[in-house]
């Protein structure tokens, strides 16, 4: 994030319309309500932008409706450009989004990539660093542009959210718009009632099937940057002999149960690790997922045998959390736990060689 | 049987008369339900398969060739899977009660793999020693499945070759050759003599080839469970279908070994048999879809998967058709296991550097 006192715009303006997170609020049901806020916003964003900036807008295809609309609402101005991005998640995660627009702009401008840019893991990767200002790059999703449009254009207060409630617990999957700050209770209804339909309530998180967290039905209200609610069944019954069973209700990474020839839903899918926590086996289903390019087995490894340093080394700082090597694992290892808890300790041993640093200077001129 | 397995569990909990063996009960109690720990962080919802599924897989995949074994060599394989199972399980029962850890599946493959890489006729007490040895100091002395550095069917194989050479190439069994092999025949009178007629491998270095569709079917004398080609496909490629066994591994070692074959083939015809021969025979397919692809001992890296697949097929030729040995196989995949972490050291070294020109 940049600093609020930095007089200098960001270079670029991502406007993200792809949510590719499994149980997130859909791009079009955004689009379709706040279209002429939309479009306000990113007029708005011109402003902002630092000299021959740009508006990076994210779509999953160059020639869908929205594309056009884009075309037909925005053409004219130099300064917008349009990316079509596979649906693959992460692509709404920061760090890939602000890759793919660097890498697309050295592309247009021949300039060599990797030099000359602050590249990803240099220090002033995200805008700290004062040498290169101009390379901010802010990134914003469909809800957060029509906020912009909506409070600049008409004046309104950020004062709506358009959330959806999904996942295989919710009693009513659908879309709502709910004003910021409405009781959770209010939409889901009492979790008493809820929870006399027999069984335990689902869980509830804020947020899609891998980075969601736990919300209180009873206590939470509406965040305001909140957008979707997932009810994720409490672990069930025990099944007898679950391992060989073919799978016709559960959909894998692997190709290893039924759905894989019959295409079916994970209809299974509970808030539980479904297997036991056993030593990595080495089967690189974490490096095939990983969307950094980096290996989470080996990371993993390093940081088992204690050795911070190799992890380091190994691109522990290029994973952008997106948790799909968690997921994916059959050992049920936390991987992303542990590197978070990783990055944390190589933070503040950095903090403290500066301390340290720091102080010995000072030592220094008081000796002078 | 969830109400038996409450009523037990007491008397295992801490504190209980048998607290002991805890995790053989665990392990008894997660084989029987399916296990339903919840989830502490995101995500909070999990991939269904575990390593249970995983390692049930690996035995589905393998089953076509048990039953070939059956078929051709009699009900004595399945004395011999049962002799493995409870030698193996009792080291790693022991081993887990020792180490206060849940029992791990990989046993259960290595308890059935086992049986099918040796003579048909050895005897079971071999067997016993051989899985022991290779459940103990192929896995445990390492800390366990997930950190072994060599197959352990494999070390445990390779001990008894060491250890009883004559035994481990001489208790072959002549293949049955009617209609219903012998699994029939083989209810009514048990015992088989065991033979020591020569391999395909060791008749293929005095000159004589073995029919192709022999070979194929599996007809020929060999260790239990290698000699049917045509079950180890059905089972090879349904494991790499389900993306279990790595398709890299496989693919890699089955093209060096074809290619080199059929180059040298055409140098030295002499030692080096024809390519149909050489993949057909001995325990060249066993090995490259259930042995190599072992995710444990076999590089973790990707691209590491390759060079570890042409090493295996390059070495497995070579000891073939040049040394005193008949077969290759095995120490070419102990030889590869030997340099997987050497492998992945490389490649990860190499994708450092990446990173560090980017920064």
């Amino acid at each position: 994030m940049p600093s609020l006192d930095d007089a200098a715009g960001p270079r670029s303006v991502v406007v993200n319309f792809v949510l590719t997170e499994p149980y997130r609020a859909r791009g079009k049901v955004v689009i379709n309500r706040s279209w002429q806020s939309i479009v306000q916003g990113i007029r708005f964003l011109q402003r902002l932008l630092a000299d021959y900036g740009s508006v990076e807008i994210i779509l999953t295809s160059p020639d869908d409706p929205v594309a056009r609309m884009i075309a037909a609402d925005l053409s004219g101005y130099a300064w917008v450009r349009i990316h079509a991005v596979p649906l693959v998640y992460p692509i709404e995660n920061p760090r890939i989004l602000t890759d793919l627009v660097r890498a697309a702009r050295s592309r247009d401008a021949w300039v060599a990539p990797g030099r000359g840019e602050s590249g990803r893991g240099a220090p002033g990767r995200d805008g700290r660093g004062a040498a290169a200002p101009s390379e901010d790059i802010w990134v914003v999703d469909a809800q957060g542009i029509a906020a912009v449009g909506a409070c600049l254009a008409e004046g309104l207060p950020l004062h709506e959210r358009i959330v959806v409630a999904g996942g295989p617990g919710t009693p009513d999957p659908k879309h709502y718009a709910v004003r910021i700050g409405t009781p959770l209770s209010h939409l889901f209804g009492e979790p008493e009632r809820a929870g006399s339909g027999g069984g335990e309530r689902p869980l509830l998180l804020r947020g899609g099937l891998l980075n969601g967290l736990p919300a209180d039905e009873s206590t939470d209200s509406v965040g305001y940057d909140d957008d979707a609610y997932f009810f994720l069944p409490r672990a069930g019954r025990r099944e007898p002999f679950g391992f060989i069973r073919p799978g016709f209700d559960r959909s894998s990474y692997n190709r290893s149960f039924a759905t894989q020839l019959t295409g079916g839903r994970d209809r299974h899918i509970t808030a539980s690790l479904r297997g036991e926590r056993r030593a990595c086996i080495a089967c690189g289903l974490c490096e095939k997922v990983c969307p950094a390019g980096i290996m989470p087995q080996v990371i993993h490894r390093y940081l088992y045998r204690g050795l911070i340093e190799e992890a380091e080394k190994a691109g522990l700082d290029r994973c952008v959390e997106c948790n799909l090597c968690t997921y994916v694992c059959p050992s049920k290892i936390e991987l992303v736990e542990q590197f978070i808890h990783a990055k944390l300790e190589i933070q503040r041993e950095k903090e403290e060689i500066l301390a340290v640093e720091a102080r010995s200077r000072g030592g220094e001129e008081e000796a002078t | 049987m969830r109400r038996l397995l409450n009523r037990i569990e007491p008397a295992f909990r801490e504190g209980g008369r048998l607290s002991r063996l805890y995790p053989l009960f665990h392990a008894f109690d997660a084989f029987l339900l399916s296990s339903h720990v919840g989830t502490q962080r995101a995500p909070f919802g999990r991939d269904p398969l575990d390593l249970k599924r995983l390692m049930t897989l690996v035995i589905i995949a393998v089953f076509p060739a048990f039953i070939a074994s059956v078929y051709f060599f009699g009900w004595r394989i399945l004395l011999m899977l049962i002799v493995s199972y409870a030698a193996g399980g009792l080291v790693e029962v022991l081993f887990a009660v020792l180490r206060k850890e849940e029992i791990s599946e990989g046993f259960l493959v290595t308890g059935f793999l086992f049986p099918l890489i040796v003579p048909p006729g050895l005897p079971l007490w071999m067997v016993a020693v051989g899985v022991a040895f290779g459940v103990l100091v192929g896995k445990e002395v390492f800390g366990g499945t997930g950190r072994n550095l060599f197959n352990p069917a494999l070390v445990g194989r390779v001990f008894l070759a060491l250890g009883y050479p004559s035994a481990m190439s001489g208790n072959w069994i002549q293949p049955a050759q009617g209609g219903w092999g012998r699994i029939l025949p083989g209810l009514i009178h048990q015992s088989v003599d065991a033979v020591s007629s020569a391999t395909p491998l060791v008749l293929a270095k005095g000159g004589t080839l073995a029919s192709p569709l022999d070979l194929f079917l599996g007809r020929v004398t060999g260790s239990a469970g290698e000699t049917s080609a045509l079950a180890i496909l059905i089972g090879g490629l349904f494991l790499v279908g389900v993306g279990i066994a790595s398709w890299r591994t496989v693919l890699s070692i089955i093209v060096t070994f074809a290619g080199l074959t059929a180059v040298l083939h055409a140098v030295a015809p002499a030692s080096v048999a024809p390519v149909w021969f050489n993949l057909l025979s001995g325990g060249f397919l066993f090995g490259a879809f259930f042995m190599a692809t072992d995710p444990v001992t076999s590089p973790t890296t990707q691209s590491g998967k390759w060079v570890y697949g042409v090493l295996i097929g390059g070495v497995t030729l070579l000891i073939r058709s040049f040394s005193g040995f008949v077969e290759g196989m095995m120490f070419a995949i102990l030889f590869g296991n030997i340099c997987a972490p050497l492998i992945d050291e490389v490649v990860i070294r190499s994708k450092m550097r990446r990173y560090a020109h980017d920064e």
